[in-house]
């Protein structure tokens, strides 16, 4: 079998019409294929594939085809030269067609190693920005990792429970009236609304834009629950609404996860 | 062989300094080669003539990477290739065949052997349809495949020198060889069992 593979190679040169096998391996494959049957069958069929795509035909172009070809490509030549010129400083922008250039298997090491080195660069730059005092954009990145007061953080962990209760509360689905769903007695309320209105003055002066924008529709919702009379199916409702609408849970989550991150740094 | 390769030198020097006229020599020699390898690749004139242009502005280009360890031929049927893969990698090369071509000039009616002002009309559409399928054939494989089959088969270039163009094994070579003839006895089967091709075996 290992024979019959090694002979199977031989064959399409055996069939090349420009006489690309030795003598001596041409000789070793006719006398396999007096006594194999297999190879002798494949050997047929490749002949007959072989016969057809040697039927192969390509143009015979005129005088004047080869003529105007030369033409063609001076021009080609010269508007290629010209755009050399013109291109030559913006030349990192040909970067692909420059790696296209060169070997298949050159080509896949060097695409990696361009990658790497372009990541290289911009972790470089990026070090180097940070390490720049005063910078605008640093500052911002800063400003947005600040930490919460830990007042306002107080202050989130005892408003979060009580929105909890709220959002989740369903007496269509458990059958018990608003009142056994939500046990906030309303001097509790009224003392976390209290607290809101101070931290939010403090929170003005610190100019962190999105706890203020956070407090103040944590204040709304407080208010409407301070000045509902009797914890209302209505206000439930109008409350879900608004901390579903205004993704109130999620913000007070995410600024409170910055907050523990940024302790963490 | 050695003055052969005197000349080459001689005229890649000239052309590397400036001298366009060396460069012009350098072209004339190796345009028809270049063409028609390029004409197999593509198997469309007006692609073929977009590829071998491109490979002679790259050689241009490139005139001061040559460094006379190959023949000029060797090193632009490289280019050749290069160029030929890296196209087909960026999918923007259409192999439109009967498309009409961009530049007049291009056209120019390419005579075919068997044209049925010079022979008998039956057999021209017999061989047209032949030349169909062999076109169809061609395009089941893989720019590698088909690479493999035209340098190999067609030019006769040994698997070692076709592994070195292509950087890969003389194994690699040989398995894509065989991988290339399997696709097409599946294209062209019906030939090998309806048609008399009137071929004699000889073993």
């Amino acid at each position: 079998m290992r024979k019959c593979k090694k002979i199977k190679d031989l064959m399409p040169d055996a069939l090349n019409d420009n006489n690309v096998l030795p003598q001596a391996e041409l000789r070793k494959l006719r006398e396999h294929l007096k006594d194999c049957q297999r190879c002798s069958e494949e050997y047929k069929k490749l002949a007959a594939l072989l016969a057809v795509m040697n039927k192969r035909q390509r143009p015979q172009m005129s005088d004047a085809f080869w003529e105007n070809y030369s033409l063609r490509l001076e021009e080609k030549l010269d508007a290629a030269e010209e755009v050399k010129e013109q291109k030559s400083p913006a030349k990192i922008f040909n970067l692909i067609d420059w790696l296209d250039g060169f070997d298949f298997k050159i080509r896949w090491v060097l695409y990696p190693l361009t990658a790497a080195a372009i990541l290289v660069v911009g972790i470089a730059i990026g070090l180097y920005l940070s390490h720049q005092p005063g910078k605008d954009i640093m500052n911002t990145a800063v400003s947005s990792l600040r930490r919460l007061s830990p007042a306002v953080a107080e202050h989130f962990d005892n408003v979060l429970p009580l929105l909890l209760d709220y959002s989740n509360s369903s007496p269509q689905q458990t059958g018990n009236s608003p009142e056994e769903n939500i046990l906030v007695e309303k001097s509790t309320v009224k003392k976390l609304l209290l607290e809101n209105q101070l931290l939010k003055r403090v929170m003005t002066k610190n100019n962190n834009i999105s706890v203020n924008e956070l407090m103040n529709e944590l204040e709304l919702i407080l208010l409407e629950l301070s000045n509902d009379s009797g914890d209302s199916e209505e206000t439930r409702r109008a409350v879900q609404r608004f901390i579903k609408e205004n993704n109130v849970l999620f913000k007070m989550k995410t600024l409170e996860k910055k907050d523990k991150q940024t302790l963490a740094i | 062989m050695e003055l052969l390769q005197n000349y080459e030198l001689r005229l890649i020097k000239q052309a590397n300094q400036g001298d366009r006229n060396a460069f012009r020599e350098i072209v004339e020699d190796n345009k028809k080669k270049i063409f028609y390898l390029a004409f197999d690749f593509t198997g469309s004139i007006q692609d073929a003539e977009d590829l071998s242009q491109d490979v002679f502005i790259k050689a241009f280009r490139s005139l001061h990477t040559f460094k006379g360890e190959a023949s000029i031929s060797t090193w632009l049927y490289r280019i050749t290739l290069n160029t030929f893969l890296a196209l087909k990698r960026k999918k923007s090369f259409e192999i439109e065949k009967n498309q009409a071509p961009l530049d007049e000039s291009v056209s120019a009616d390419p005579v075919f052997p068997g044209n049925p002002s010079t022979g008998n009309p039956e057999t021209y559409a017999e061989s047209r349809q032949m030349q169909m399928h062999i076109q169809q054939a061609l395009d089941t494989l893989s720019p590698r495949e088909r690479s493999v089959f035209v340098m190999r088969h067609y030019r006769g270039m040994p698997g070692k020198t076709v592994g070195e163009l292509l950087n890969i094994s003389e194994g690699t070579v040989k398995s894509l060889l065989s991988r290339a003839i399997r696709k097409m006895q599946n294209a062209l089967g019906f030939y090998r069992d309806s048609l008399d091709l009137g071929m004699e075996v000889q073993q």
